[in-house]
C-alpha cells in the first residue's frame, strides 16, 4: 500500500497515464527557454524516484504493483504518442511526446531485469538529448515566427537549414530508426520484452512507437517543409546562442550511437549487481544477448558508405538542376492559391483521427475536472458551516460541548 | 566483421541480380494484370526501357537539397534492407552483412526510406505529396501491429529474433516451415505483408487517380529512375522477407527467385480482386482481424513455449 502510494506520487512526476493532465499545459505554455529544462532535466526526478523504489520494494513484494505499472506505462506511450500526433501546437505535440516517452520509460524499468533497466536507461540519454534539441529549436522557431500553431508555419528550411538539420536528427532519434541511437532503446526493448513475457503490451508500446514517427513527420514537415507563408519571408536562422548548444547534443547523439557500450556497459555492469546480466558487449561494438546481436558501430558505417555511393550515383546521372519556385508544382493542371491553402498540416491524419481517434477523447482531462468540479461544491457547503462569523463559531463550540457531554455521559 | 573488397562486390552482384529479378517480376505482374482485364500488357523488356528512358532525360528541376536527397534516402532504405539480410541459407558468400543486426534491425530500418522519401517530396510543397505521405504514415502504423504480433510470436517460438537461426530451425522438409509450424502467426503476418507491399486494397498511398501518384508525384527524369530501381529492389526484398520468415528460406537463387514471386504474386492477386480501401477503413481493418489473430498467435505462442 505505502508503495502504491509512493509510486503514485512519482508517477504523477512522470505523468503517467492518468495523472498527465497537468504536463501539456506546463510545458506547452512554459517560456521557450525553460521548456527544454523542464522537459528533458526534470522528468527524470519522477524516473529516478520511481527507481530508487523499486529497487527498494525488490521483485518479490511488488510483483503485482510493477505488474500493473507495466500496462499503465504501456497505455500512457500509447495515449500520448496519439494525442501529440493530433496536436496543432508544435510545443503542445512536444509536451505530449514526452508523455509517450515517460510511458516507454515507465514500462521499461517496471520489467525489473537488466535489458529492461538498460532500456530504460537508454531511453532516459537519447530523450535528454533529442527532446533538448527539439524544444530548444522549436522553442526559438516558435519566438521568431510568433505563433504556436503548425498550420502558420512552414517552408522554412530554406530560411533556418541549421535548424532543420537538426530536427531532423532529433525525429530521427525520436523515431528509433538505425543508425542513430534511438534504436539501440528498441532494440534492447524487443529483447527485453521477448524475455520477461510481456508481450501483448510490449506490442502496445511499439504500437506506439510506429504512431510516434508520425507526429515526428507532422513536426518537421509543418514547420520546415511544405510551403512558406508570406509574413515569414524575411525570417533569419536562429541565433548560435541556440543553436550551439544544440549542436553539441547533437555530437552527443552521435558518439552514442557509433559507440553505445561505452555508455551501456557500465550500465549494465552497475544494473549487474542488482539483476542478472543477460547482455555482452564485445570490443567492436557488437551486442549479443540470447536473442538477438546487434552492431551499431557496422550499421552507422554501412549506411554511411552506402548513403555516399547511391548519392555519387544519383549526381553522376543527373545534369545541371534548375531551381523552381515555391509554386511551380504539378497541382492537377491548376495554379495552386496561397500558400495557407496548399500546405497540408491542419488536422493532417484525418483518416487515423476517424479510425482510432477515440482512444485519445479528453476522457480523463473531464474525470479531473469533474472531481475538482465535487471538491468545490463540497468546499461550498463547508463554507457555510465556517462563515466567519464570531456568533456562529461560539454556536459551534457549545454544540461540541453537548455532543461530547452526551457522548461522555453514555 | 568483414569489410573486405571481395564481401563488398559479392553484396553488390547479389544487389543487381535482385534489381533486374526485380523489374522482371514487375513487368510479369503487369502482364498478368492485363490478362485478367481482357489486355495483352506490356512487353517483357518495358522496365528497362522505362529506366533507360528516365535516365536520359535531360530536363533536372530541383526544389531544394532535401528534394534531391530525398531519393538517395530512399534507395538507401531499399539497399539497406537487402544487405542486412541473408540472401540464401547457410551461404557464407551470400550472407551479405546480417552480422550487424536480425529482425528487429530490419523492421525498424524499413522506416529509414520512408522518412527520407517523405521529407523529400514534402520539400516540393505539393499538398498531393503530403496527403499521401500522412495516409502511408497512418496505414504503415496500422500494419505494424500484426507484423509485431508475428515477429513476436515467432521470436518465442524460435527463442531468436536472427534471421540464420530462424532459417535452420525451418531446414529440412516443407513441414518445418513456419506456415506449418505456427499458422497463427503466419496468416497474421501475410495479411500485414498485403499492407506492406502496399497493392490494391492498400494502396491509397499512391492513388493514381485522385493525388496523382502522391508522394512520388513531383519526381521525374533521374531521380524518378532512382526511385524505380529502388521499387524494384524493395518488392523482391519484402517478398524476401516473408519467405525468411514463413516459407523456409532459400538455399539456391532459383529457390530464391521462385518463392519471392509466390509470395509476391498473393499480394498482387488480392489486389486484382479487391478494389481500395478508404485510409480509415484500412487502418480500422489492420487495427481488427489481422490483430486478433496476432493477439491469438502470441498467446498460443507463449503457452506452448
Amino acid at each position: 500500500m505505502a508503495y502504491t502510494l509512493l509510486a503514485i506520487g512519482f508517477m504523477t512526476k512522470t505523468a503517467s497515464l492518468g495523472l498527465h493532465i497537468w504536463l501539456p499545459g506546463a510545458h506547452g505554455e512554459a517560456e521557450s527557454d525553460v521548456s527544454p529544462m523542464v522537459s528533458a532535466v526534470l522528468l527524470k526526478a519522477g524516473v529516478f524516484g520511481l527507481m530508487l523504489l523499486f529497487l527498494y520494494m525488490g521483485q518479490q513484494t511488488g510483483d503485482t504493483l510493477l505488474f500493473v505499472l507495466g500496462w499503465v506505462g504501456a497505455f500512457t506511450a500509447l495515449v500520448g504518442n496519439l494525442a501529440a500526433v493530433f496536436q496543432e501546437d508544435a510545443k503542445r505535440m512536444l509536451a505530449y511526446s514526452s508523455i509517450g516517452q515517460l510511458g516507454y520509460i515507465l514500462f521499461a524499468i517496471a520489467m525489473m531485469t537488466q535489458l529492461g533497466w538498460l532500456a530504460g536507461f537508454t531511453y532516459v540519454i537519447n530523450h535528454f538529448m533529442f527532446k533538448a534539441i527539439l524544444f530548444m529549436v522549436v522553442g526559438g522557431i516558435v519566438v521568431k515566427t510568433g505563433t504556436h500553431n503548425l498550420y502558420q508555419m512552414g517552408g522554412l528550411l530554406k530560411k533556418m537549414p541549421f535548424s532543420f538539420v537538426a530536427v531532423l536528427i532529433g525525429i530521427i532519434t525520436l523515431a528509433g530508426i538505425p543508425p542513430l541511437s534511438g534504436f539501440a532503446g528498441k532494440w534492447l526493448f524487443y529483447n527485453a520484452v521477448v524475455m520477461k513475457g510481456w508481450y501483448i503490451q510490449g506490442v502496445i508500446v511499439f504500437f506506439a512507437g510506429s504512431i510516434a514517427f508520425m507526429y515526428a513527420y507532422k513536426l518537421i514537415h509543418s514547420i520546415f517543409l511544405g510551403q512558406l507563408k508570406d509574413n515569414h519571408r524575411n525570417l533569419k536562422e536562429l541565433s548560435p546562442a541556440i543553436l550551439i548548444p544544440v549542436y553539441i547534443l547533437i555530437a552527443g547523439i552521435f558518439y552514442f550511437s557509433a559507440y553505445p557500450q561505452d555508455v551501456l556497459e557500465p550500465i549494465g555492469n552497475m544494473l549487474a549487481v542488482y539483476f542478472p546480466s543477460t547482455v555482452n558487449w564485445a570490443g567492436d561494438g557488437l551486442a549479443t544477448t540470447v536473442l538477438s546481436h546487434w552492431n551499431g558501430q557496422a550499421v552507422l558505417i554501412i549506411i554511411i558508405t552506402v548513403f555516399v555511393l547511391v548519392l555519387g550515383y544519383l549526381k553522376l546521372i543527373t545534369g545541371k538542376t534548375t531551381k523552381l519556385e515555391q509554386f511551380n508544382i504539378a497541382y492537377s493542371a491548376e495554379r495552386p492559391f496561397r500558400p495557407e491553402t496548399t500546405h497540408v498540416s491542419y488536422n493532417m491524419f484525418a483518416g487515423l483521427n476517424k479510425a482510432i481517434g477515440f482512444i485519445v477523447a479528453p476522457g480523463i482531462t473531464r474525470l479531473w475536472k469533474n472531481i475538482s468540479d465535487m471538491v468545490l461544491d463540497l468546499a461550498g457547503v463547508i463554507r457555510r458551516l465556517y462563515s466567519g462569523n464570531g456568533q456562529v463559531y461560539t454556536v459551534h463550540i457549545i454544540i461540541y460541548i453537548v455532543v461530547f457531554y452526551l457522548v461522555s455521559l453514555g | 566483421m568483414d569489410y573486405s573488397l571481395e564481401k563488398f562486390l559479392w553484396a553488390l552482384l547479389g544487389l543487381i541480380i535482385v534489381l533486374n529479378w526485380g523489374f522482371l517480376m514487375a513487368s510479369l505482374m503487369r502482364r498478368i494484370g492485363a490478362r485478367l482485364a481482357g489486355r495483352i500488357g506490356v512487353p517483357i523488356y518495358q522496365p528497362w526501357i522505362d529506366l533507360v528512358k528516365m535516365i536520359s532525360l535531360k530536363t533536372y528541376l530541383s526544389h531544394g537539397v532535401m528534394y534531391y536527397i530525398g531519393p538517395v534516402f530512399r534507395l538507401v532504405g531499399g539497399v539497406g534492407m537487402f544487405l542486412f539480410m541473408p540472401v540464401l541459407v547457410g551461404s557464407e558468400i551470400w550472407s551479405n552483412y546480417s552480422f550487424s543486426g536480425d529482425l528487429i534491425l530490419l523492421l525498424y530500418f524499413q522506416s529509414f526510406g520512408m522518412l527520407g522519401m517523405a521529407l523529400g517530396a514534402s520539400e516540393s510543397g505539393s499538398p498531393h505529396a503530403s496527403i499521401g505521405i500522412s495516409r502511408g504514415l497512418s496505414q504503415f502504423a496500422a500494419v505494424e501491429v500484426p507484423m509485431t504480433l508475428a515477429v513476436i510470436a515467432i521470436a518465442i517460438q524460435h527463442q531468436t529474433f536472427s534471421f540464420s537461426e530462424i532459417l535452420d530451425a525451418q531446414q529440412g522438409g516443407i513441414m518445418n516451415w513456419t506456415i506449418f509450424t505456427n499458422p497463427l502467426a503466419s496468416i497474421a503476418g501475410m495479411l500485414a505483408m498485403l499492407g506492406a507491399m502496399s497493392h490494391s486494397p492498400f494502396n491509397l498511398v499512391k492513388a493514381p487517380n485522385e493525388i496523382p501518384i502522391g508522394p512520388p508525384t513531383e519526381y521525374h527524369s533521374s531521380f524518378l529512375s532512382v526511385l524505380r530501381t529502388n521499387s524494384a529492389i524493395i518488392h523482391v526484398v519484402e517478398a524476401a522477407l516473408f519467405m525468411n520468415l514463413f516459407f523456409g528460406g532459400a538455399d539456391t537463387w532459383y529457390m530464391y527467385i521462385i518463392k519471392t514471386f509466390f509470395v509476391y504474386f498473393i499480394s498482387v492477386f488480392v489486389g486484382m480482386v479487391f478494389p481500395r480501401f478508404k485510409i480509415e477503413d484500412s487502418v480500422r481493418w489492420f487495427l481488427k482481424w489481422p490483430t486478433a489473430i496476432g493477439i491469438i498467435a502470441v498467446l498460443v505462442a507463449a503457452y506452448w513455449k
